[in-house]
């Protein structure tokens, strides 16, 4: 038991590491939580599932394009500007703004129901006593490809550099001839990427709702808050201890625990730190 | 019009924390939640009276407020609506899954009304109470301004490291105020599920928390009139498109959509809203 419940909570946590890896570039140059990845993460994936059975992989490859393009847009068209204002709280009003109109849309066009896969029969195998699914292999490789694309984008190469500098120092990065603009653009584009995937590969066994993006978003926003932006195997580590926590809550308590799980981790990591630890995100 | 009245309320809570003490909240959702299903329970399940039903309710939002409090008070103001983010979420899927308690996602039906079966003309008097409660929460709002306490707050929103400098308990301010928008929050729910009479948990979602928040800054962030005006406005706009015959189902997602809009709009075009500006009551 203990053998799968590792197994279970190792699946869940590649999924919490897209989207924490994706929050915390977004926050690291932003400075602000933007809701609305929330439901952009969720539109990207329900247009692949609801597409994928006529179109297979196109679906995928379309939803993820209309999510990141959605995201474009909001940050041409609304966040850039507010943002030139200096006002980090009208960014994040601007940010629910996005996320009411997205979730709504979403309900309004596909309602509530789940939508899946429609061949979703996820084989399974076994192994010993543990039990694998092929959609926790999928997870597998196809989230250790993106974290690796991650990694190499971010350490490997100038725009990596750029982005940190941005983050780092918005008004000395500009005065050093960077253009903010493109690179907002670049973090945005790799952030909803990221939180598409991680929404879609989490839809692989179980579907997805058009309200499920809320739950992923917090799991996120409790990582950045205890792994800061800044180190990458501090992420891996937080996203690991919310997914094992998870696996026992919903293990030993049932499924409606799961967030309260997250959230009791930030409860005790607010009573613990205070306000330093938050400093990395304001 | 006692749902505009109801969400002026909820909207008055939010004025109060948010515009005037400029810490954002996204869980006045679930502090409406809080008060209406206290308020249901108690009273169809255990037939409590009214007096015990607000008194428990006062409690246990005020009870609630204070924890929250506590855990976002050493926040800064770009993290503390997280903190309240994540107790909207808890709220909601506490509702929705504690079935014994709640009904789970069907509802309470059969909520009794705050007034005496006897009155007569109970939708009237009812609409008298949640008006007279409105104005005497925009008064209270008013008097909170003009005193030391409000002044604080006010310094507390412009800059926390100057109302430090003063010298001024600003944790105790921050906890009182998130405290009392609580209590009000919870005070509308209580209205809405009396007038309602029926309730489930979509109408205390993570949504009614952006509601709030869109009615207050379109009506004038801070202002006085401002949660009235903001809350009349977005309540009377979206039914304009009932002419187009849509059915009820998608019309709550416009609905939605259009206060998702007009937040955009505003946060862009009027960040301060119609009145700051407008009127003589600039908070700026």
């Amino acid at each position: 038991m203990a053998l799968q419940l590792l197994v279970n909570c190792i699946d869940n946590a590649l999924i919490y590491v897209l989207v924490g890896l994706g929050l915390s570039l977004i926050v690291r140059i932003s400075h602000t939580m933007h809701f609305s990845y929330a439901a952009i993460s969720t539109l990207g994936s329900v247009i692949a599932l609801q597409y994928y059975h006529k179109l297979g992989l196109v679906a995928v490859l379309a939803g993820v394009l209309f999510g990141s393009s959605l995201a474009i847009s909001l940050e041409c068209l609304i966040f850039s500007p507010v943002r030139k204002r200096g006002d980090p709280m009208a960014e994040l009003l601007a940010s629910l703004g996005g996320f009411i109109i997205i979730s709504n849309s979403m309900a309004f066009v596909w309602g509530n129901s789940i939508i899946s896969f429609h061949d979703n029969t996820s084989k399974v195998y076994s192994i010993g006593q543990i039990y694998v699914t092929s959609g926790m292999c999928q997870r597998l490789i196809i989230s250790s490809l993106l974290i690796l694309f991650f990694l190499l984008i971010l350490n490997k190469t100038q725009i990596g550099i750029r982005l940190k500098a941005i983050g780092s120092n918005r008004d000395l990065a500009v005065i050093y001839g960077l253009d903010t603009r493109l690179l907002y653009i670049l973090a945005t584009t790799i952030c909803s990427l990221m939180l598409i995937s991680a929404s879609l590969l989490g839809a692989l066994d179980k579907g997805i709702r058009t309200t499920d993006g809320l739950s992923l978003f917090l799991a996120g926003i409790v990582i950045v808050w205890i792994a800061g932006t800044k180190s990458i195997p501090t992420i891996l580590l937080t996203a690991l201890g919310i997914a094992a926590l998870q696996s026992l809550a919903a293990w030993y308590l049932g499924g409606i625990w799961v967030d309260i799980a997250v959230y009791s981790i930030l409860v005790l990591f607010l009573t613990i730190s205070g306000r330093k630890q938050s400093i990395l995100i304001g | 019009m006692v749902l505009i009245g109801v969400y002026t309320i909820l909207t008055i809570s939010v004025n109060l924390l948010t515009g005037i003490a400029g810490q954002i909240s996204l869980s006045q959702g679930a502090f409406l939640g809080v008060g209406a299903y206290v308020y249901a329970i108690l009273s169809t399940q255990y037939g409590f009276s009214l007096g015990v039903c607000l008194l428990s309710s006062v409690l246990i939002s005020g009870t609630l407020g204070l924890v929250i409090a506590f855990l976002a008070i050493r926040q800064s103001k770009n993290t503390f609506p997280l903190v309240t983010f994540g107790f909207q979420i808890i709220m909601m899927l506490l509702i929705n899954n504690l079935d014994s308690i709640t009904n789970g996602s069907k509802g309470i039906y059969g909520i009794p009304g705050i007034l005496p079966r006897s009155w007569n003309n109970q939708q009237l008097s009812f609409a008298f109470i949640v008006w007279l409660s409105v104005l005497v929460l925009l008064f209270f709002q008013v008097r909170v301004k003009q005193t030391q306490f409000g002044r604080i707050l006010m310094t507390l929103r412009e800059s926390e490291v100057e109302a430090a400098v003063t010298g001024k308990n600003t944790n105790h301010a921050k906890i009182s105020v998130f405290v009392v928008s609580s209590i009000i929050a919870s005070y509308s729910g209580i209205l809405y599920a009396a007038y309602i009479s029926y309730i489930d948990p979509t109408a205390f979602s993570f949504n009614e928390s952006i509601l709030a928040i869109t009615c207050m800054i379109i009506g004038g962030t801070g202002t006085n009139m401002g949660p009235l005006l903001g809350t009349a406005l977005i309540l009377v706009l979206p039914e304009t498109l009932r002419l187009f015959n849509i059915q009820e189902v998608g019309f709550a997602n416009l609905r939605q959509i259009i206060y998702g809009l007009l937040l955009i709009i505003f946060i862009r075009l009027k960040p301060r809203g119609i009145l700051n500006g407008f009127s003589n009551e600039d908070t700026t």
